[in-house]
C-alpha cells in the first residue's frame, strides 16, 4: 500500500473518515511501545523501542543502548527548562521525546503501511501541568495529533478490565523506570472510575540502578572481605559487563540468585528503600480514598521494576493477596491507550472516569495557599472562588496558579502568574473578581478571572505552558516539519530503489 | 441556578439511594463525558465539557450529605446556622475533656450517627430550624473527628 503523505497543517480532519490507524503510545522512561487495535484485541506493533537518543556518525538515532554518546531517561525532565548536550546538538526533553515519537511514527507506517492517523499518549498519572503540555508539545512537534493524553495505571486498568471482564475495587501498582503511580478503581459495567491515585516522578528503575552503582563501587575499593563470600567484586568483573548498564545486573537477579559474584541478597537490599517508599505512597492512596487493602479484589502490576521478585513479594504481603499477572507488566499500558484510542474514534461503551493527581490553587496573602481543585477531583472539573480587593482604589489583582499539596507558594509549582488590571475605582473589599478554574479530561488546566462589581468585566484567560514559550515551539515545529519532510522523501526515494 | 437533582435526573429528597445515585451518575457520564466527543470542534468540546463538569459537581455534592442537606435547605431559602448557643456547653465539655487527655473519639462517632438520624428525620418532617441545628451540629462534629 502506498504511503500518503501529508502536506503540514493539512492533516485530513478525522470528522470526515479515519484514513490511517489510530495508535496507543506509552512513551516510558526506559522503553516506549505502541500498539493497535486491528480488530476487537488490541496489539503491540514490533517490539520495545528503548527511549534513547544517541549520535550515530553525526545522525541522531533513537533506540541505542550501546552508544557511549546517548540520551537516556529524559522522560524524568519533562516540564522542565533544561538543556541537554548531545556532542554538538542541544536539546530539551521535549525535543527528546519528538525524536522518540517521530521514530515510532515511521515504524507504525512502515509497519502497517498506512499513516498514522492520532495517537492516544500515556502520561504518569502523577505528571503536573508542565510535564503534560510538555507531552503534547512533543507529539506537535513529531506531527501526531494527540487524541487525548490518558494516565498510564488508567490505561492498563482499561486493558486489564476489558480482557477479563473484572468487577470490583482494583489497585494499579505502576513502577516503571523512572516513575512510580498507584491508582485505585472501581470497575463495573464497562465504567473505570479512579476513586485516588499518588505517585513520585523520582521513584523507579533508575533510582535502584543509581543505588546499585554506587553499591558497586564499593565493592571496587573495598573488595577483600567480600571474596570470602565468594564475591569477585566489581575490580574483577568483566569489563564488557561493567561497561554496560546496571540494568543487565537487575535483569539477571530476577531470575538468578547469583550473577557476577552479587547476590540476589545484595540487590534487594540495595532496593528496599525504594520498594518501602512505594508502599508508604500506596497507604497514601488509600487513606485519600477512605478504604483498606483488604477490600480490593485485586492488585494488578504494571511496569518493568514489577518483575523484581521483591516487588512481587512486597506488594503480595501489603495487599494480603497475591498480585495480578496475567498481563504483560511492559505492555498492558500501552495496549490500554491503543483501547482508549480505538473507543475514541469508532464510539465505545467505555467510559473512564479519571481524577487530578494534584490540587490547583490560587495564592494568597501571606505566600500561602488557597486549593481550589483538591487533588482527586473527578474530572473535568469546574471551580470558582470570589477574591476582592485589600486597599482602597486598587487597581489590579496578581493572579498566581499554583499546583501541589503544600501550604505555602514556595514549596508548590507555579503554574502562571498574571494581573488583572483596570479594576474600577472602589474601597478595599468592594471589587469582587471571581477566578475560575477548568481542568479537562486530560488534566489540563485554563485559568480565568473576570471582575464583577461594576458589570465592566473583564476576562483573562491564562494556559499554564512548559519551558517552551510559544514562539520557539513554532520555529521548532517548522524546522522539524521542513526536515521531517525531507526525511520522509529521502526515505521514500530509498524505498524505491 | 446549580441543581444538582435536574442535572442527575434524581427526585430532591434528602434520603439518596448510593446505588441509585451512582447509576445516574454513570449515565449522565454516558451522554456527557468529552470521550464521546473526541472528534467534535473545539467549542462544542467546551461545551460538552463544561457539561460533564457540572455531572461531576453534582454526583460530588449528592454523595455528601451534609452537602445535600446544605443545598435543600439553602434552595428552600432557609438560612443556616452561624452559631449554636443550647450546643456550647457540649463542645466546652469535649473540649476540656480532651485536653485532660481523654480519647473521646467513639463517643464523637456515636454522636455523629445519632445527628446523622436526627438530621434526616427533621428534613424528612420539613423541620427547618431542627434540621439547620442537627446540621450545624454535624458540621461541628466532623470537623473535629478529622
Amino acid at each position: 500500500m502506498p504511503i500518503q503523505l501529508v502536506e503540514p497543517g493539512q492533516t485530513p480532519d478525522l470528522h470526515d473518515a479515519v484514513r490511517g490507524v489510530v495508535v496507543g503510545i506509552d512513551l516510558g522512561t526506559t522503553h516506549s511501545v505502541v500498539a493497535y487495535v486491528p480488530d476487537k484485541t488490541p496489539e503491540v506493533i514490533g517490539s520495545l523501542v528503548p527511549s534513547t537518543l544517541s549520535l550515530e556518525k553525526e545522525e541522531l538515532c533513537v533506540g541505542s543502548i550501546s552508544s557511549p554518546e546517548r540520551l537516556s531517561s529524559t522522560k524524568r525532565l519533562m516540564g522542565q527548562n533544561i538543556q541537554l548536550k548531545l556532542g554538538s546538538h542541544t536539546l530539551t526533553s521535549v525535543e527528546v521525546a519528538s525524536h522518540i515519537l517521530s521514530h515510532i511514527r515511521d515504524r507504525v507506517e512502515k509497519n502497517l503501511g498506512v499513516p498514522l492517523e492520532a495517537a492516544v499518549i500515556t502520561v504518569p498519572a502523577y505528571f503536573d501541568e508542565a510535564a503534560r503540555v510538555a507531552t503534547k508539545q512533543a507529539a506537535a512537534l513529531a506531527r501526531i495529533k494527540v487524541l487525548r493524553l490518558i494516565n498510564e495505571p488508567t490505561a492498563a486498568a482499561l486493558a486489564y478490565g476489558l480482557e477479563t471482564g473484572a468487577e470490583g475495587l482494583y489497585a494499579i501498582y505502576d513502577f516503571g523506570g523512572g516513575t512510580f503511580d498507584l491508582s485505585l478503581l472501581k470497575l463495573q459495567k464497562g465504567v473505570f472510575q479512579v476513586l485516588a491515585t499518588g505517585g513520585d516522578l523520582a521513584l523507579g528503575g533508575d533510582d535502584i540502578d543509581g543505588a546499585l552503582a554506587k553499591y558497586l563501587e564499593t565493592i571496587k575499593r573495598d573488595d577483600a572481605p567480600r571474596l570470602d563470600r565468594g564475591v569477585q567484586g566489581y575490580a574483577k568483573m568483566d569489563p564488557a559487563i561493567k561497561s554496560r548498564d546496571v540494568t543487565i545486573i537487575k535483569e539477571k537477579l530476577s531470575h538468578l540468585d547469583t550473577y557476577e559474584g552479587i547476590t540476589r541478597k545484595d540487590l534487594e537490599a540495595i532496593a528496599r528503600p525504594f520498594v518501602d517508599k512505594t508502599l508508604d505512597i500506596t497507604a497514601r492512596v488509600f487513606k485519600d480514598a477512605s478504604l483498606n487493602p483488604k477490600d480490593i479484589q485485586g492488585v494488578v502490576l504494571v511496569g518493568g521494576m514489577t518483575r523484581m521478585p521483591l516487588v512481587r513479594q512486597e506488594a503480595e504481603a501489603f495487599f494480603g493477596k497475591a498480585p495480578l499477572c496475567d498481563i504483560d507488566p511492559d505492555r498492558a499500558v500501552a495496549l490500554g491507550a491503543a483501547l482508549s484510542a480505538h473507543g475514541l474514534v469508532n464510539g465505545s461503551d467505555t467510559l473512564l472516569l479519571d481524577v487530578t493527581p494534584l490540587s490547583l490553587g490560587l495564592e494568597i496573602r501571606g505566600g500561602l495557599v488557597e486549593k481550589i481543585i483538591p487533588r482527586n477531583t473527578p474530572l473535568p472539573a469546574l471551580a470558582s472562588q470570589e477574591f476582592t480587593t485589600q486597599q482602597d482604589g486598587q487597581g489590579g489583582m496578581v493572579i498566581h496558579v499554583v499546583q501541589g499539596e503544600r501550604e505555602f507558594v514556595q514549596d508548590c509549582r507555579s503554574l502562571a502568574r498574571f494581573e488583572l488590571k483596570g479594576l474600577p475605582p472602589l474601597p478595599a473589599g468592594m471589587a469582587r473578581v471571581r477566578v475560575d478554574f477548568a481542568v479537562d479530561v486530560e488534566g489540563l488546566l485554563t485559568v480565568s478571572a473576570i471582575e464583577k462589581t461594576t458589570g465592566l468585566s473583564q476576562h483573562v484567560e491564562v494556559r499554564p505552558s512548559s519551558g517552551l514559550d510559544d514562539k520557539t515551539l513554532a520555529d521548532i515545529l517548522l524546522e522539524s516539519q521542513k526536515y521531517g519532510r525531507e526525511d520522509m522523501e529521502k526515505r521514500l526515494r530509498a524505498e524505491k530503489q | 441556578m446549580f441543581d444538582p437533582y435536574e442535572i442527575l435526573g434524581l427526585e430532591k429528597t434528602f434520603n439518596i439511594d448510593l446505588n441509585a445515585l451512582e447509576q445516574a451518575y454513570f449515565a449522565a457520564q454516558r451522554n456527557t463525558h468529552p470521550d464521546r466527543f473526541a472528534l467534535v470542534d473545539e467549542a462544542k468540546k467546551k461545551a460538552v465539557a463544561r457539561q460533564a463538569s457540572l455531572v461531576n459537581q453534582a454526583y460530588a455534592l449528592l454523595k455528601n450529605p451534609l452537602d445535600r442537606a446544605t443545598y435543600l435547605l439553602e434552595a428552600r431559602g432557609v438560612s443556616l446556622l452561624t452559631h449554636d448557643q443550647e450546643f456550647l456547653p457540649k463542645v466546652i465539655e469535649w473540649h476540656e475533656r480532651t485536653e485532660a487527655g481523654e480519647d473521646i473519639r467513639s463517643e464523637l462517632a456515636c454522636e455523629e450517627v445519632a445527628l446523622l438520624q436526627e438530621l434526616t428525620q427533621a428534613l424528612e418532617h420539613h423541620q427547618d430550624e431542627r434540621a439547620t441545628k442537627a446540621l450545624y451540629r454535624l458540621n461541628y462534629v466532623q470537623k473535629v473527628r478529622k
